[in-house]
């Protein structure tokens, strides 16, 4: 404001900065003076030209295109919000469903609980018992952490890349509930449902090391861009190889111990990698960035 | 393990399309040099010949939007305080920016391309 401004427009640019309260406090924060600064130019401007009439007809406008930018900052900033809570909790889900997945493995891979059996332990008792609802929560919160991945990455991946998410989130969801149909004892679809679960659970990691290649090649995580390709290629390729195997041999494929380790430390170290990059990924502005 | 960021500049120009008209006009508006707000404000109202007005809410909500994007950046240069206000902050459009500003002019030109083929222009449908 200059010393000789009328006290039309010195008044007109108070109440302006009143009506800036409407805004969001980090929008007005931000671009609070910047958007006085260019009411003000074009206050000056049109008292200048047109008098009362050009700076009413100013004040009409700035009011119309107040209550739309009030509306559309609090909405993107609940949206954005939203986004970003739902980024976070899927990136924890990946650290929590991978842990998770661990132990349903290796709660599996225990034998069953005997007192006559010199090699059960005290524990089987508890591992013979949560090793199937693990597996299930595991693949469940897995999936979750796709759909983070869907929602905070999506938009910048390339359209394949975008396809190999979908495709793994939604094999993830199938895989899910094939297990949970298992466990409240609706095995309607028997041997069938058995490799509709593993093979969508390959098909979740597939879509996650299809995926990580883009990562690799586009840099999309901010860092860590080997993570999602480390996390999915073990499973996927575990569970391919036991299928080949089995479709040739008509047998089950055994891996040796050494094998399993290696695949499930791997996919586990990089999913809780993955998960821990993505719930620190989650800038309000980036996420903005998206509906730009 | 390979470092990266999410940077703009590995997004594709399409992925940003179609763009509302107040971010098209805004990145129009700049592709021949960077400008302050006000500046743009003025540019896209004329540009568009009066049919695109736009106020600070608006106009700033836009550009916040398009520098999360990345579709902008602000220029670091002011000019010389006789010559305007140094408080004002300039406004340029990035690489990506030019790539989305062709993308969605050349879209927007098939468009009117094919209103052209099916005769809509010449008002005789």
């Amino acid at each position: 404001m200059n010393q000789t401004e009328s006290p039309l427009i010195g008044f007109s640019i108070r109440m302006y900065c009143m009506v800036l309260h409407f805004y969001p406090f980090v929008f007005r924060r931000d671009y609070g003076d910047l958007m006085v600064q260019v009411f003000a130019d074009h206050a000056r401007v049109v008292t200048r030209q047109r008098g009362l009439k050009g700076l009413l007809t100013w004040w009409a406008r700035t009011m119309l295109d107040t209550a739309q930018a009030v509306i559309e900052e609090h909405t993107q900033r609940g949206v954005d919000m939203s986004k970003v809570k739902f980024v976070k909790l899927s990136g924890w889900a990946f650290v929590l469903g991978s842990v998770m997945m661990f132990l349903g493995w290796w709660a599996s891979s225990r034998p069953e609980y005997s007192p006559y059996n010199f090699l059960s332990r005290w524990y089987d008792q508890v591992a013979n018992v949560i090793a199937e609802p693990m597996i299930l929560v595991s693949v469940g919160l897995i999936s979750l952490g796709m759909v983070g991945l869907i929602v905070r990455y999506g938009q910048v991946s390339s359209s394949a890349g975008r396809f190999f998410l979908y495709f793994g989130a939604i094999s993830g969801g199938i895989s899910f509930i094939t297990w949970l149909s298992f466990l409240v004892g609706l095995d309607l679809t028997g041997e069938v449902g058995w490799l509709v679960f593993m093979y969508c659970l390959a098909f979740l990691f597939t879509g996650l090391a299809l995926w990580g290649i883009e990562c690799l090649r586009s840099r999309l995580l901010p860092r860590g861009n080997a993570l999602p390709l480390l996390a999915g290629i073990g499973v996927s390729s575990f569970v391919f190889v036991g299928m080949v195997y089995e479709l040739v041999t008509g047998n089950w494929w055994n891996a040796p111990e050494i094998v399993n380790v290696v695949v499930f430390t791997l996919t586990v170290v990089a999913l809780v990698g993955l998960g821990y990059v993505l719930q620190g990924d989650v800038q309000p502005s980036e996420m903005k960035a998206q509906a730009a | 393990m390979s470092e990266g960021t999410n940077n703009p500049e590995n997004s594709l120009p399409e992925g940003f399309l179609p763009l509302t008209p107040a971010v098209f006009n805004i990145l129009l508006a700049l592709a021949d040099g960077e400008k302050h707000g006000y500046a743009i404000m003025m540019e896209v109202e004329a540009n568009s010949l009066g049919e695109m007005k736009m106020g600070p809410g608006t106009l700033y909500g836009s550009i916040k939007r398009m520098l999360a994007a990345g579709l902008v950046e602000e220029s670091g240069e002011r000019p010389d305080e006789a010559l305007d206000d140094q408080r004002r902050r300039y406004y340029r459009l990035t690489g990506i920016g030019r790539q989305v500003l062709q993308a969605e002019a050349k879209r927007l030109s098939r468009q009117v391309a094919l209103a052209q083929v099916k005769r809509v222009l010449d008002g005789s449908i």
